[in-house]
């Protein structure tokens, strides 16, 4: 394959990119006992980026063969000299690395699997809600999985092929609460293909028996006090503020859009204690859910240090903002499907775990929260963040108490970082995450519990 | 296979064929779905055009119906084992289904076939535009930052078919802008916004498309925020940009039928009651001739139709499709929304002149709401307003409430409404809102 590309890409001029991009996806949605959704989907085809004069030509078609291709090449061709000549930039080079290259093929080698024991699973998780747990009025179930295989060529002699696959169940429950519906869901599943994991999945009741316990706490549970608060961060709350609050502030497209971070770069930003990186591969552990080797701009991808021991250190960079900052890309370069150009994107972005214990955070606190579980969020170019918290405690004197309801977290995400007096010893990776920036793409994000202060919603 | 060589007779053609092919190999009823899309697309940001990019997109879902089970498989193009996978995924998915008798193709009138807007785009004017608006900004609004901005036109043909004879399709050609920006100046840095709008019409000035020329006005004033004074309860007053994040998404929400199968929609039992003040009425418009993305057929090939969901505060309808329709035994509604909230009386002057205490928001970013409704998120682009005023911008500033006691405290609409192409809302001031500065 990578062969093939090689050949029309050889015969161009000029920066060049193609690439042969398929998203195979399954989705199996259960509302209440009913399958609503049952489908499979693959979106395949072929793209083409050309850089001249200062300015990209993009062009893709839902089709690989040889007549696609050529059609994709000459029109991104085409595309950037007419809108380089219109536009009437100087012709700087992109800037230009070692070409990325290698076969990162993360498919299973277990037998494969067909529909029927994705479909048990779904009506055995159902069943087992409804025996169990009798005052639960509504389960949805969501299975989907993805697998995103990309094969790159450019004209800088990047050669790669990768296929990167996650699977992820959400298990959302709903209880009657004394005024009206209480929800809350949990995400499970992780990096690899359903055939990698079915017996993992098979066997997570006792997520379900936590997930409920936590909503009969929660549909009895009080609002917050509104104000500024000394909170523990769940290791998947401290992720969301690694990917939303700093990770997005630090994306080099946003730097050159006016965000904070670009004033402060090689400034204390944080406690000595927080060590924040994007990471390249599969994550300092192995275990991170989105697989990068090469980017789509045919960049090595190499970790990006944005945070060591509090000091900000790099952004995370494609080639046009690597050449509007004179520093070399990064591999941040992702594109979601073959249609899509890269951007600037995230990959796996943690705070990296310290030695803290999370009891010890909870007893060291005398008035404050226990924020377990998050469903959105979202942070601006000023670090000003803002995440839905749907499951949390209150700590009293040094111990768990009520359950709270659903709340919003806020604050100025350096700040935080700033107040934060504790990082856990234990780190969690969140594999099911989507990041929004002019089109979706898979992230995960991970961290450990930290100790902090910040401002909550509340009536 | 070329995609600009495919008509719009072809795409039926292979609908039709589809469904054929998908009953041969043994469903009882198929149904095919057919979006194609030839997109051109300027982008830029704040001193240059960084891109022309040109998209074919053809993307198809067929869905099988076997012994009252579903399955579903959608492909990108029309390559002959692409075609076969599909029916052979779709068919494998419904055998392996449990049987739902709700599951059904619909059974309707065909309809004409429509054709709206223009045939292809004017891509020397696009990138004309875009110069345009980059020289243009630099002179009007200097202190502004734009990234991604993008001018793009699309043709889009939406051809479906189903086994019960039944076949539809809509072409339309139509313009979009969406830009992304913020204000930067001395080192600072304002909240980024952003907006845009789509038009069957080119463009004129990109800067007068749906509202950007305000919120660019507002974004120079917003250097310098502070929170909001302390905590108390005053008014909102929402701006049609404001008005889809904060109270359009959950509401519509909760009176849909995937919400009511869920059987936790507060709403559920609330038809003929009143909701909301008598002023607010909540419109579904797909066939509007002003609303670009609009749909003349759903997903089922049933024809799209004018519904009052909220008329004067009173619910009269909640949005049910075909498979909910059967599902829960309720009159199917609605399988597409273009929603437009009624405007009122009071231009938004008059509105921020009448209120005592609160703030006027463009942005709103805040926790998805559960099914009761309570809402809390942060007050984005946003000013203080008290005794009537506009006070300053602001910055760290919460707000949190119910929105069944927002939609119930509605005070004022404003006549002027912002169309989206896809949407068109007026600006909404509601009280009763616990408005927090940090």
């Amino acid at each position: 394959m990578l062969d093939r590309l090689e050949r029309f890409v050889a015969a161009e001029r000029g920066y060049t990119e193609l690439r042969l991009h398929r998203n195979l996806s399954r989705r199996l949605a259960m509302r209440r006992g009913s399958l609503i959704e049952n489908s499979t989907t693959t979106l395949a085809g072929c793209s083409a980026r050309c850089h001249a004069l200062g300015t990209f030509g993009f062009s893709s078609v839902p089709a690989e063969d040889d007549q696609a291709i050529e059609r994709v090449l000459s029109e991104a061709r085409t595309n950037a000299d007419l809108v380089g000549r219109r536009a009437g930039h100087s012709d700087r080079p992109l800037p230009q690395t070692s070409p990325g290259a290698g076969i990162y093929d993360y498919s299973t080698v277990q037998p494969r699997l067909g529909v029927e024991p994705r479909i048990d699973l779904v009506k055995r998780l159902d069943d087992y809600v409804r025996v169990r747990y009798p005052d639960v009025i509504n389960t949805d179930l969501v299975l989907n999985e993805l697998a995103i295989e990309k094969a790159l060529v450019t004209s800088e002699g990047a050669r790669s092929y990768c296929l990167s696959p996650r699977v992820v169940l959400v298990v959302q429950l709903s209880v009657q609460g004394p005024d009206g519906p209480v929800q809350l869901y949990d995400v499970l599943g992780s990096f690899g293909e359903f055939e990698d994991q079915s017996e993992s999945l098979a066997a997570c009741e006792a997520r379900v028996d936590r997930l409920y316990e936590d909503l009969r706490l929660k549909a009895d549970g009080v609002y917050c006090e509104a104000g500024i608060h000394d909170v523990v961060l769940d290791s998947n709350v401290a992720g969301i503020l690694a990917h939303e609050a700093i990770g997005h502030t630090c994306e080099a497209d946003y730097v050159l859009a006016g965000s904070v971070a670009g004033n402060w770069l090689g400034e204390q930003v944080a406690s000595e204690k927080i060590t924040l990186i994007d990471q390249a591969g599969r994550g300092f552990d192995g275990q991170a859910g989105v697989a990068i080797h090469v980017d789509d701009e045919g960049t090595p991808c190499r970790d990006v240090g944005i945070i060591e021991n509090g000091v900000l250190r790099g952004f995370l960079h494609n080639k046009s903002t690597a050449l509007e900052l004179g520093v070399e890309p990064t591999g941040n370069a992702r594109a979601f499907t073959f249609s899509n150009e890269p951007l600037v994107r995230m990959r796996n972005t943690a705070i990296m775990p310290g030695s803290d214990r999370l009891e010890d955070m909870i007893g060291a606190i005398e008035r404050g929260y226990y924020l377990k579980r998050s469903n959105n969020g979202q942070a601006d170019l000023t670090s000003e963040f803002m995440f839905g918290i749907t499951c949390g405690y209150e700590i009293r004197n040094g111990k768990l108490g009520r359950a709270i309801r659903d709340t919003t977290i806020s604050g100025v995400a350096f700040d935080v970082l700033r107040a934060v007096t504790h990082v856990g010893d234990e780190f969690t990776w969140s594999v099911g995450g989507w990041c929004g920036k002019k089109t979706m793409i898979p992230v995960s994000m991970g961290g450990p519990a930290i100790k902090t202060r910040l401002s909550l919603g509340g009536r | 296979m070329i995609m600009n060589a495919i008509s719009a007779e072809a795409d039926i053609a292979f609908v039709q064929d589809l469904v054929g092919k998908a009953c041969s190999a043994g469903a009882d009823e198929a149904q095919a779905r057919l979006s194609h899309n030839e997109r051109v697309e300027v982008d830029f940001e704040t001193r240059q055009v960084s891109m022309l990019r040109t998209t074919d997109d053809d993307d198809t879902l067929l869905t099988v119906f076997k012994g009252a089970r579903k399955g579903s498989a959608a492909i990108t193009g029309r390559a002959t084992e692409g075609i076969a996978r599909a029916v052979a995924e779709a068919l494998a998915a419904a055998e392996a289904a449990p049987a739902d008798p709700a599951n059904s193709i619909a059974i309707t009138e065909p309809g004409p076939p429509t054709v709206y807007g223009p045939e292809a785009a004017d891509r020397e004017n696009m990138i004309d535009r875009a110069l345009e608006h980059i020289d243009q900004m630099a002179r009007e609004f200097p202190a502004i930052v734009t990234r991604n901005a993008y001018h793009q036109f699309n043709r889009t043909r939406r051809s479906f078919a189903n086994s019960g004879g039944l076949t539809r399709q809509e072409i339309r050609g139509r313009y979009s802008f969406w830009t992304l920006f913020a204000g930067r100046r001395n080192g600072s840095a304002t909240s980024f916004n952003f907006s845009g709008a789509s038009s069957y019409e080119p463009f004129g000035r990109l800067i007068e498309v749906g509202s950007l020329r305000q919120l660019y006005g507002d974004t120079v004033r917003s250097f310098d925020p502070r929170p909001a004074p302390g905590k108390f309860v005053g008014d909102v007053i929402m701006h049609a940009d404001a008005l889809y994040d904060m109270v359009i998404a959950p509401l519509t929400r909760v009176l849909g039928g995937y919400s009511l199968l869920s059987g936790t929609s507060p709403y559920k039992d609330r038809i003929g009651q009143t909701v909301a003040s008598t002023g607010f009425s909540l419109l579904n418009r797909p066939t509007a001739m002003n609303f670009p993305e609009g749909m003349d057929f759903d997903g089922f090939g049933i024809p799209t139709r004018e519904l009052d969901v909220i008329r004067e505060g009173v619910l009269r309808e909640f949005l049910v499709d075909f498979y909910i329709s059967r599902k829960l035994g309720l009159k199917q509604t609605a399988g597409w929304s273009n929603f437009v909230v009624a405007p009122g009386t009071k231009s938004t002057d008059e509105i921020i002149r009448k209120t005592d205490r609160g703030i006027f928001l463009t942005r709103y970013s805040g926790g998805s709401p559960g099914d009761n409704l309570d809402f809390s998120g942060i007050a984005k682009n946003a000013f203080y307003v008290e005794d009537g005023q506009v006070r300053y911008a602001l910055a760290e500033t919460m707000l949190s409430g119910n929105l069944r006691d927002l939609l119930l405290a509605i005070r004022d609409i404003s006549r002027d409404s912002v169309n989206f192409g896809s949407a068109e809302y007026p600006t909404i001031a509601a009280g009763g809102v616990t408005i927090h500065g940090h």
